[in-house]
């Protein structure tokens, strides 16, 4: 019996380890095929650096897919939150305030999209359309056809800081202490696993949406700002492909987008690693660009189909 | 179980066969050029401590590209660098995808720099600063083929210079065209498409000044604001020109926006529009839209664009629409296969250590071919071999060799600025012997 | 029950031999042989995780077995799912919904059947809603028709409607898995006659229940299965209630399944219901609730009871009037209530009171998260465990480990969760809907015992159930409803008897 035991809980463990070893032997994969240039330090680093924003966003988005509730809003929202807060450093010159600025920001725009969801009783994820849509509308009035630039000493300054490796590490630790480690969390994922059921134990459905979006806020905020000093500009162009990056970042990393208790705080980093290995593995192995994105959805079925645990029953939660 | 472990296979089957394909296409590369090892050099100090070899071959740098746009010109450029001038100059390239952000273009140099590239174009123009301070960090050598230096960066020592279309002569060669094309006497309304005018890029924004002047003189306009405004608008705009028989709209921006082409289509539909004129290619984007309308209002409406020489431009040269005209009426030919070509002259002698003998005082250089004008259909006849062959080339790999320091000792700041001097339509006629 | 007619015992329609089940580690059916003859309503009766759902399962269709075989009528039994296993014969009716909520009833009927009516493009409707009917017609169904949206049906009239739908296979082995527990009165009469009716066309029935009064009442013969064995079959002139419990349990059940105590209860009004209005069922209703009181309230499915226990429970939204606890907080919400130490458990289990894909443990501590915190907001993972355990202890849950998923575990089990879960935090006031439904004898004795030391310990419990023996035996008072109004109250000490209970239902 005790053996049995033992065997059901590998089979578990199993299961959550499998993202890992799909991204080990990626990485081993295309060490080989690159002669060793792609393990070489200085190209893993920069793997680091550029999975670090959709890691940062991906880990507040856990909160909310958590709940099994899903935002396709947050690259619109990143776009808009860099573009004000562009504006303000323009202005104000002082760092400190763009980087308050940007958490506050953000936190409000996600909180107002939780907000119009409850209030208005309309699925998450049709409010995230609509308010995506709106942002980008915004954006294109902001921006017009032009792009705002920041000053390089200022973004360079910030990089050579290490910003974008502080900020996300301060935020990981935060959510994985708030996700795993406390009521608020537990309460978030058992409401991803059933809503009624959570609603009938007294866990306040409104609030914790609140909850979950005003984390995932101030990451987006902090993304925000990431994006801005590593590119200097921005335009319409900006963050546009961060929210499927994070969506595929959380799915790649082994959480469900139904959320629930089987969800865990790394599944966004994981991902993110994953998705810019995976760019960066194919280019380096010399794939043309034309047969590119192919190539790309090939790798990125098989390793969902591979990773993910489907359900064995639909979920309790309707749309 | 089962399942996962067979899943597990398939996926380290699928990134070992990719291991066989990516080594196969080095050696692909290595058989080309007849040279042993494919390790990339990616220093100054091999190449400059050692003699000056014309002859012996050479070990291949890597230099990666940076497109902002992957279309049927992108193409032609991009076999003419990786099938023509890559394997007899000793160059292996890395191509990107479509890029439309900075973002992008970052993750593009970190992801080419640890790939082991030496020097990277970019054809994106967006972001230089950052791209070449970067680029510094990382020792990698950059050109970028725009017409805007960006003194601010100017001194970076692997910042090469710029090689997009001369500014100086953008306006008289938009000038030259529209007096082709447009009499004085019969005034007409047009929709003039600036592109990336509000976002920064020089040489549309100076096209698009030159229009404007051009036109004003031609038909005694006055507008109520300055020009320069007038240029960088950031959003469709119709223009107070003081007279009725005159009508302007201007369209910044690019197709990639959303409702950008549906807006010029709306316009056209208006039927008030005769004409036209933009600061890129867009031949072939508005087409569709151009069609409906002539077809319609049976009314021919000419388009007069920016055009790359190859199979294409030729293409809408000989395409006669549905009013019997010319689907492109006229256009100026920016070569862009020049300045990719002039280009990677300038990565080269940097990246083999002669970059003290093409930068005069330092500072990243202009070397920048102009434009030229094909005023009409017929005037391109004359130009449509370009582009559309090996022997066809506006520069030919040979020309281009001598260009570079380690095959030709006499190249210096002055011989190449000569060169991008002699560029004009005669001078492409008579070297490919097509006068 | 009319007399027996001649069943041949010779000739059996459903042969099993050495068949095994195993999901795992768990064996669920151990080389079971056993014989069900034709034209009877055999009953198959056993604890949680005898089984016999198993059984019936692999007899539908649904699941394959891992070992052994089954013959039906001579030949060997293998559908490769449950449409072949109804084409073929065989037609099953389960305990939790089997309708379609946004279809019509005909569509219901003939969901994955649609192109028997098509003409080769179109599907005709017409036709379909004919057939339907016809069936409706012959079962005497008249509550509603084969054109009504699902959705509008209660669940005993969805229940009626998968009733029809495995009729119109005209099947050999009509299996029903404890499907009476949700059906009323009226519901199981028309099942009763309907089972009647089959057995006198030969076919067989199936009849697995929890209920051994009914299943004695019912059944040509009862089969008995315990653990995944077979233990034996009783014939009609051999049943009897205590063999079959031993049976089933393989122990003297002892002592009072109920309780034979007449404590009484306190004064103290602890949570009150004044003149309150709900959307549906409840209108100016009144009721108290007081200190150690058990509160047994009872009725007709569609009384309103139910809506009353989510009323109480802050679950339902009172348009007028208010719950009231004793302190004068006003309950509206699940909130407030659980933070006043109220518990509610629904009758809708798996929908409801678990989250199914989550484990026990996370299930039981979902409300503890105050009471296992450290540090500030900071759980402790031990304490959190501890408190898991503890309820798994005290309450015998049966399963491998804490991180088990719930939605392995049979509904005595899970039941036991759900109690766990609100002990875990002391809840004072608990409202309780149906809380041994589906659950065995074994586990409801201990169910009955743990409401009543709750009882003694002065908590106060409000006990709604739709089974009479129950509410009799448990409460100290009891209330019937009908109608949304209280039409009946019955105390303890005055004596109860199901006859007076009934008569105040109807």
């Amino acid at each position: 019996m005790k053996e049995k035991l033992i065997q059901l809980n590998e089979q578990q463990f199993f299961i959550r380890l499998v993202p890992i070893v799909m991204l080990l032997l990626m990485a081993i994969g295309f060490n080989i095929a690159t002669d060793g240039k792609f393990g070489d330090i200085r190209n893993l680093r920069l793997i680091v650096t550029q999975a670090v924003i959709i890691a940062t966003v991906a880990t507040g988005a856990v909160f909310i897919f958590g709940t099994g509730n899903v935002s396709i809003a947050l690259g619109a929202t990143t776009a808009v939150t860099a573009a004000i807060i562009a504006k303000i450093y323009l202005m104000t010159e002082s760092v400190v305030i763009m980087v308050v600025a940007a958490i506050v920001v953000a936190t409000l725009i996600m909180i107002l999209t939780a907000i119009l969801s409850t209030v208005l009783k309309v699925s998450v994820i049709f409010v995230s359309i609509v308010m995506m849509v709106m942002f980008l509308a915004i954006l294109q009035t902001i921006l017009g056809a032009g792009t705002i630039t920041l000053p390089y000493a200022m973004t360079s300054a910030l990089t050579n800081a290490n910003f974008h490796y502080i900020a996300f590490v301060v935020y990981f630790i935060l959510c994985a202490i708030i996700f795993h480690f406390t009521g608020v969390g537990r309460s978030i994922r058992f409401i991803g696993s059933n809503k009624i059921c959570a609603k009938q134990s007294g866990i306040f459905l409104d609030k914790y949406l609140m909850i979950a979006f005003a984390i995932a806020g101030v990451g987006v905020g902090l993304a925000a700002i990431m994006t801005s000093i590593r590119t200097g500009t921005i335009g319409v162009g900006t963050a546009s492909s961060l929210n499927m990056d994070v969506v595929l970042a959380i799915v790649l990393g082994g959480m469900s987008v139904f959320g629930g208790t089987r969800s865990y705080i790394y599944a966004g980093a994981l991902g993110a690693l994953t998705v810019t290995l995976l760019n960066n593995g194919l280019l380096m192995v010399g794939i043309s660009p034309t047969i590119l994105q192919l190539v790309r959805g090939i790798f990125f079925l098989t390793l969902i189909f591979a990773g993910q645990k489907r359900p064995d029953r639909l979920p309790d939660n309707e749309i | 179980m089962k399942k996962k472990v067979a899943i597990l296979l398939a996926v380290m089957m699928l990134v070992f066969s990719l291991a066989g394909c990516g080594s196969s296409e080095e050696t692909e590369n290595e058989g080309a050029n007849g040279t042993e090892s494919n390790d990339t050099v990616s220093n100054n100090e091999e190449a400059s401590d050692g003699e000056e070899n014309t002859d012996k071959p050479q070990e291949n740098i890597t230099i990666a590209v940076a497109w902002n746009s992957m279309d049927a010109t992108t193409q032609t450029r991009m076999t003419y660098l990786e099938d023509h001038l890559g394997p007899a100059i000793g160059v292996d390239f890395i191509f990107s995808e479509e890029i439309s952000d900075t973002a992008q273009l970052m993750t593009f140099l970190e992801n080419s720099y640890a790939a082991g590239a030496d020097g990277l174009l970019s054809l994106v123009t967006d972001g230089t600063e950052q791209l070449v301070s970067k680029a510094d960090e990382l020792g990698v050598y950059t050109a970028v083929v725009s017409s805007t230096l960006y003194e601010e960066v100017a001194e970076i020592p692997t910042y090469m210079g710029i090689t997009g279309i001369d500014l100086t002569k953008v306006a008289d060669a938009y000038g030259e065209l529209l007096d082709a094309q447009f009499d004085s006497s019969e005034p007409g309304n047009f929709i003039l498409v600036s592109g990336g005018s509000a976002m920064g890029v020089a040489s549309h924004r100076e096209a698009t000044i030159s229009m404007l002047n051009t036109l004003q003189e031609k038909y005694d306009l006055t507008y109520d604001m300055d020009v320069m405004d007038l240029a960088t608008q950031n959003a469709t705009t119709e223009i107070n020109t003081g007279n009725e028989e005159v009508k302007m709209t201007i369209v910044p921006g690019f197709p990639n926006m959303d409702g950008y082409v549906s807006g010029v289509s709306g316009l056209l539909q208006t039927g008030e529009y005769d004409a036209i004129i933009s600061v890129y290619p867009t031949a072939e984007t508005f087409s569709t839209a151009i069609d409906e309308v002539e077809k319609a209002l049976e009314k021919n409406i000419k388009m007069l664009c920016q055009a790359n020489f190859g199979e294409n431009t030729k293409q809408a040269f000989n395409t006669l629409d549905s009013t019997g005209n010319p689907t492109l009426d006229g256009a100026v030919i920016n070569s862009g296969s020049s300045s990719d070509a002039y280009g990677v002259v300038l990565l080269y002698n940097g990246i083999k250590g002669h970059s003290d003998a093409i930068k005069p005082e330092g500072k990243a250089i202009i070397m920048a071919p102009g434009p030229l004008v094909a005023a009409s259909a017929e005037d391109y006849q004359k130009l449509e071999q370009l582009d559309t062959s090996d022997d066809m080339y506006v520069y030919t790999a040979d020309e281009i060799k001598k260009l570079l320091k380690t095959y030709n000792e006499d190249v210096d700041y002055e011989y190449l600025m000569n060169i991008a001097n002699e560029f004009s339509t005669d001078n492409i006629l008579e070297r490919r012997g097509l006068k | 029950m009319e007399v027996m007619k001649n069943v041949d015992y010779d000739q059996p329609l459903i042969q099993v031999n050495t068949l095994s089940k195993h999901f795992g580690v768990t064996i669920a059916l151990n080389e079971v042989s056993f014989e069900v003859p034709k034209g009877v309503i055999c009953g198959l009766v056993g604890e949680n995780g005898s089984g016999k759902s198993t059984f019936a399962s692999i007899l539908a269709g649904i699941i394959e077995e891992t070992k052994g075989e089954i013959y039906f009528e001579g030949k060997l039994w293998k559908p490769s799912n449950v449409l072949e296993a109804q084409k073929n014969g065989v037609a099953m009716i389960v305990q939790e919904t089997g309708t379609l909520e946004n279809v019509t009833v005909a569509e219901n009927i003939f969901l994955g059947q649609e192109m028997m009516f098509s003409n080769g493009i179109f599907i005709s409707r017409k036709k379909m809603f004919a057939a339907a009917q016809e069936i409706l017609d012959e079962l005497e169904i008249k509550s509603f028709k084969a054109g009504t949206p699902t959705h509008r049906l209660d669940m005993q009239d969805r229940k009626l409607v998968e009733i029809a739908k495995a009729m119109y296979w005209k099947p050999k082995v009509f299996i029903v898995d404890e499907t009476t527990t949700a059906l009323s009165h009226t519901g199981r009469e028309l099942l009763y006659g309907l089972m009647k009716k089959l057995t006198e066309n030969g076919t067989t029935v199936l009849f697995i229940s929890h209920d051994l009064e009914e299943l004695e009442e019912q059944c040509h013969i009862i089969s008995v299965l315990r653990d995944g064995d077979f233990v034996g079959t009783l014939k009609r002139d051999e049943f009897d209630t205590e063999r079959l419990k031993e049976m089933m349990i393989g122990r003297n059940l002892e002592g009072n399944y109920y309780h034979a105590d007449d404590e009484g209860y306190s004064d103290e009004v602890v949570l009150r219901a004044e003149h309150i209005t709900t959307l549906t069922d409840l209108l100016c209703f009144n009721v108290e609730l007081h200190k150690g009181e058990v509160l047994g309230v009872g009725g007709l499915s569609d009384c309103g009871m139910h809506t009353l226990g989510k009323a109480l429970f802050g679950a339902e939204k009172v348009l007028d009037g208010e719950v009231i606890l004793g302190d004068g907080t006003v309950i509206n919400n699940t909130k407030t209530a659980v933070e006043h130490k109220m518990a509610y458990m629904s009758k809708d289990r798996d929908r409801e009171s678990l989250a199914l894909n989550a484990t026990v443990k996370e299930n039981i501590v979902s409300i503890a998260h105050k009471a296992n915190q450290v540090l500030g907001p900071i759980i402790s993972f031990k304490k959190e465990a501890e408190h898991a355990q503890k309820q798994i202890n005290d309450l015998s849950i049966k399963c491998a480990s804490e991180k088990h998923l719930v939605s392995t575990l049979s509904g005595g089990n899970k039941q036991k969760i759900v109690f766990g879960k609100w002990i875990g935090v002391d809840s004072e006031i608990l409202i309780m809907d149906c809380p041994t439904r589906g659950v065995d004898i074994g586990v409801k004795a201990a169910m009955y015992k743990l409401i009543y030391d709750m009882k003694k310990n002065g908590k106060s419990i409000v006990l709604i159930s739709e089974e009479l023996p129950e509410l009799i035996g448990m409460s100290d008072r009891i209330i019937i409803m009908r109608d949304g109004e209280i039409s009946g109250e019955i105390k303890r000490s005055e004596g109860l008897s199901e006859q007076k209970l009934i008569n105040a239902m109807l």
